[in-house]
């Protein structure tokens, strides 16, 4: 399993979310925002994190 | 009597008590210490809440993880490595302590900076695994 990222914040160590985890935690607003009209730039925006998520899936185990 | 191995680098790679003798490869080196095997895996102890040796769980969003760092050795520090980053640990009374937050999830790897001091095998390594909330 590879080793997150980490930084030092008010003196303790919080792992750095990936591209995958960021767009994992809009995840519920995602599944809300299908249920009506959607414009062109947040149909795209949410493409792109489901795409994100999808390569994050695919990537195999370092 | 422990032994300690190394590379051929220096830095120490496994310890132990045996009588028999490991088969080395290309640049290890052997080297024994007058101390037992118990004394010297007090060297360095990585744990959180009296456990060491274990993959810590931990939840997103749970309380913060506290590893306690302790030493047999007279040192004032210890750097250890926290998936890649170095961070010097105070130690006062042998003890000492780092925080790992729990606001993301993921994977903690905490072993010693100074491989050729400490032994990052048995005691010396300590996983904290955050799990994301559902």
């Amino acid at each position: 399993m590879p080793e997150n990222i980490v930084i030092k914040k008010n003196g303790k160590f919080e792992i750095v979310p990936s591209d995958a985890q960021l767009a994992r935690a809009e995840s519920k607003a995602d599944k809300a925002k299908t249920k009506n009209q959607m414009s062109e730039p947040e149909t795209r925006a949410l493409l792109e994190r489901i795409l994100i998520r999808l390569e994050a899936l695919e990537r195999p185990a370092a | 009597m422990a032994y300690i191995l190394k590379d051929k680098d220096g830095n120490i790679l496994s310890f132990g008590e045996s009588s028999f003798i490991p088969n080395l490869s290309t640049g290890q080196t052997m080297e024994y210490s007058d101390i037992s095997f118990y004394e010297y895996a007090r060297r360095l102890v990585l744990s959180h809440a009296g456990q060491t040796g274990l993959t810590v769980k931990a939840y997103q969003s749970g309380p913060d993880v506290q590893v306690d760092v302790s030493t047999s050795l007279p040192v004032e520090s210890i750097d250890l490595d926290i998936n890649g980053v170095k961070e010097t640990v105070i130690i006062e009374g042998g003890k000492g302590k780092l925080l790992l937050s729990t606001a993301q999830p993921g994977l903690f790897v905490v072993t010693p900076a100074d491989r050729k001091q400490f032994c990052v095998a048995g005691n010396g390594t300590l996983v904290v695994e955050v799990a994301p909330n559902a």
